[in-house]
């Protein structure tokens, strides 16, 4: 390598993981960039298991920053790392996740492609919980993330961005100010919409390869879906905007006792349901033991919508408080920012796309009208490279029909 | 009367297919350049078949007629936007290793070789498993290809042995396995190999179509227990199927897996599939432990092979019994090892919806039943089943016993000379 490459700051915050944050700042030792073309800071937030001790004796083969804080929580210590940072690009890395060789390269490849942009990269499970039906659950959820943001044209929403393994120019991260410390989770998400408001592209690379350890068990998994349901009611308060997009919504258009019996009895009677609910889980291993998978995994959709219910209920006193919060006051809907004419050929609209980045459009072929594109709460505007996507899988049947009125079946090469 | 099998493309349909002397029938795959939409029957009228019958035949087709003209609309505005169906923003995976397991067999896998040749060149490997031949033909025949083809002799008997030495013997992560006698379509290594971009795929399967019908054995075959799994693009996970119905995935004879299968779910069951007495099953077996593993499994049309059935009626027969003996193998492995109870239901729901009708057809003696014999030859060989299962199962043991002492011999020899 001759050219000068821009130095990268990894920062990585940590809480009380001293083997795990061992074991990722090896994994930075061997990397494919030049040893003297990053720095690491890494910021110990609260840790009280011997991580100084740790970093103090770790000799790395790189610059290594150390950075230590009274427990402030992950926002405040990646906020102050950046702070801190000497790189132009800037990559979070969280501490249990052990780096791939070619992870910094990959991360500083995909910033070269735009002039700005936020990169998420990809990040495997590698599950320390006992094998079993929880552990393929949670594999396949992990997957199924990423598999919409691996599809050509995906118009990514702010609540895929994840600051696990995430790279952003110290520019922007400063412009935006950050993470926002009084979210114990969703800060990401949250980080994100204010991303997608700076019209900021999100790009997703899997070269940039990270292995995620994680110890998540039923138990803890239950105490995040809690803390989702808490830092939901958070993001719809801070974006109005975003509250028809937020689970509870989702949930609450199944009409129907379901919900209400679950989210009532989170509201109301919480100790009891909360035994209920102990009780409940323990039917899952009854399940596992019979195989009775499609049982298994409806059980657990109750439960983690109960825990779910029951972090909103630390927040609001009623279903019904809750249903008028989602309600509140109707967003305007306006229409269409611009109209896209096809017309003028697939590239060129793809870069038209790109200059305006609407956040919502209408299609025409001609005089023809294909469709039209609706703004969607918390994702982001649109890009060219969109444009194909919608026309391949939303559009399809009216792009056809358009088609054939606009010039018959001679643009599609038919006979 | 044998039917014809003809392979026809909607873009270039011709006016007139001429040349079916000798045919009642005909069995036709529809493409839309290049790409499997569906499949009709038609009537051969004065030796030959006109477009008007083709076109004719797909609206008489009850739900997929919609189908097939959505799909050829798909397609063509597929290419019209140069939009990739398997549409990720991964690079393709690099070279792979296309597989055959033999035993036997030698004109058919001279076919299949010469299939291989037609593949286009993206640096895969060849790999021939001989498995337990009885003369050395198969290596001559090899040999003609010199460098092109890998030849490997596996002594053990068994497919599924022959498959683990195959998956050993990769020089690529992807292993492409395609029967002896079966011929794989130019564009099919390129259909399977582009779902391997999904990193949870851990295998991919392709539509197997028949080869020819040219004698009852292969009609019967095709109609009662075809290889196709349909038309459409499937991605299989545990929420989606049962892992003990995995035999609609797709199956072995059109298959490619990751090596690292090996360690994630384990290797081919050598107790059972063909040169075993289970006779079959390996394949179904390995496809439930992968969805059991919550790994994915995709089933892609456009990896398109033609497989010959058996020509002669007691192979047939004997086809359907080692079906019914290797089914009901995996169902007991399943039920016994794996605690799969639903393995009772799926027996049950075969043999109320499926064995049991057919049977009382026969007796009936209604048109187009389904003859006794075959009836009869896969009901005994689901009552073999269980039985077959044991017998393999210790004979697979007591052979893994002899080949582990064999080794510590070899070992101890080895470390004290």
């Amino acid at each position: 390598m001759t050219s000068i490459q821009p130095l990268a700051s990894v920062v990585i915050p940590t809480h009380n993981r001293r083997y795990s944050l061992a074991r990722t700042l090896d994994s930075l030792g061997s990397q494919t960039a030049a040893p003297g073309s990053f720095e690491v800071i890494v910021v110990a937030d609260g840790c009280r298991d011997g991580t100084q001790e740790m970093l103090a004796d770790y000799r790395a083969g790189y610059p290594l920053v150390t950075i230590s804080q009274e427990g402030k929580g992950s926002s405040v210590a990646r906020n102050v790392g950046a702070a801190r940072a000497e790189g132009d690009l800037i990559i979070f890395l969280d501490d249990d996740i052990q780096a791939s060789p070619g992870f910094i390269e990959a991360h500083r490849t995909a910033h070269q492609k735009f002039t700005e942009c936020a990169t998420i990269g990809y990040f495997a499970l590698k599950s320390e919980i006992p094998a079993g039906l929880f552990r393929i659950a949670l594999n396949t959820w992990w997957e199924k993330l990423f598999d919409q943001m691996r599809e050509i044209g995906h118009r990514f929403s702010c609540n895929e961005v994840v600051s696990g393994n995430f790279s952003i120019s110290k520019e922007t991260f400063r412009r935006i100010k950050g993470f926002d410390p009084s979210l114990e989770v969703h800060e990401d998400y949250e980080l994100g919409m204010r991303l997608i408001k700076e019209k900021v592209p999100i790009v997703f690379e899997p070269e940039a390869l990270g292995y995620h350890y994680q110890a998540t068990d039923l138990k803890g998994a239950f105490m995040r879906k809690f803390q989702e349901g808490k830092a939901d009611v958070m993001l719809g308060r801070l974006y109005p905007e975003l509250r028809p997009t937020l689970l509870m919504n989702k949930m609450l258009q199944f009409p129907g006792l379901y919900n209400d019996l679950i989210s009532g009895l989170a509201f109301h009677v919480p100790l009891l349901s909360d035994l209920l609910a102990k009780i409940f889980a323990t039917g899952l291993g009854i399940l596992e033991w019979l195989r009775l998978r499609w049982f298994w995994r409806r059980l657990l959709d109750v439960l983690m919508a109960y825990w779910y219910w029951r972090g909103v209920a630390k927040e609001m006193r009623s279903l019904a408080e809750v249903k008028r919060f989602l309600g509140g006051p109707a967003l305007p809907q306006s229409g269409p920012e611009i109209d896209l004419d096809l017309s003028i050929g697939l590239e060129a609209a793809e870069r038209l796309l790109d200059q305006a980045r609407p956040a919502s459009v209408a299609i025409r072929y001609g005089p023809h009208l294909v469709g039209w594109i609706p703004a969607k709460p918390g994702a982001e505007r649109l890009r060219g490279v969109h444009l194909r996507r919608i026309l391949a899988v939303d559009l399809l049947p009216a792009f056809r029909r358009v088609l054939v009125q606009a010039g018959g079946d001679a643009i599609l090469g038919l006979k | 009367m044998p039917t014809k099998v003809l392979d026809l493309d909607l873009d270039q349909l011709p006016e007139t297919i001429p040349g079916l002397a000798g045919y009642t029938k005909a069995l036709a795959l529809l493409r839309w350049r290049g790409r499997p939409l569906g499949q009709v029957t038609l009537e051969v009228e004065g030796e030959q078949i006109n477009r008007a019958q083709v076109l004719a035949a797909i609206s008489s087709l009850d739900e997929e007629q919609d189908e097939i003209w959505k799909r050829v609309d798909q397609l063509l505005i597929y290419d019209y936007l140069d939009w990739d169906e398997v549409d990720v923003d991964l690079p393709m995976p690099g070279p792979v290793t296309v597989a055959v397991c033999t035993r036997d067999r030698p004109e058919d896998l001279r076919r299949c070789l010469e299939a291989f040749m037609q593949l286009p060149d993206d640096g895969q490997e060849y790999l021939v498993i001989d498995n337990c031949p009885s003369t050395n033909e198969t290596q001559q025949i090899v040999s003609a290809y010199g460098d092109r083809v890998r030849y490997v002799r596996e002594e053990r008997p068994g497919l599924d042995v022959a498959r683990n030495r195959a998956l050993r013997e990769a020089r690529y992560e992807i292993v492409a396995f395609n029967d002896d006698d079966a011929v794989p379509d130019p564009g099919w290594l390129r259909a399977l190999v582009r779902n391997f971009r999904d990193p949870s795929a851990l295998c991919v399967t392709g539509l197997t179509m028949p080869l020819e019908l040219e004698t009852e054995a292969q009609e019967w075959f095709e109609r009662y227990s075809p290889f196709n799994r349909g038309f459409k693009r499937k991605v299989f996970d545990w929420e989606k199927i049962n892992p003990v119905t995995a035999v609609k995935v797709g199956v072995g004879a059109n298959m490619a897996l990751r090596r690292s299968v090996i360690d994630l779910v384990g290797p081919f069951d050598e107790a059972l599939d063909s040169g075993t007495p289970t006779r079959s099953g390996g394949d179904v077996e390995m496809f439930t432990r992968i969805i059991r593993k919550g790994y994915r499994i995709t089933y892609d049309p456009a990896a398109l092979s033609w497989h010959r059935h058996r020509r002669e009626w007691k192979d047939l027969r004997n086809t359907l019994y080692g079906y019914g003996v290797g089914v009901y193998a995996t169902f007991t492995y399943n039920l016994i090892h794996e605690r799969e109870f639903f393995v009772l239901i799926e027996a049950l729901n075969w043999f109320a919806m499926v064995q049991f009708p057919n049977f009382l057809r026969c007796i009936l003696r209604r048109p187009d039943c389904l003859p006794l014999d075959l009836v009869l030859a896969e009901l005994r060989g689901c009552l073999a089943g269980p039985w077959n299962y044991f017998r393999s199962r210790k004979s697979a043991a007591r052979k893994s016993i002899k080949d582990d002492k064999h080794s510590t011999v070899s070992q101890r020899s080895y470390t004290n000379p």
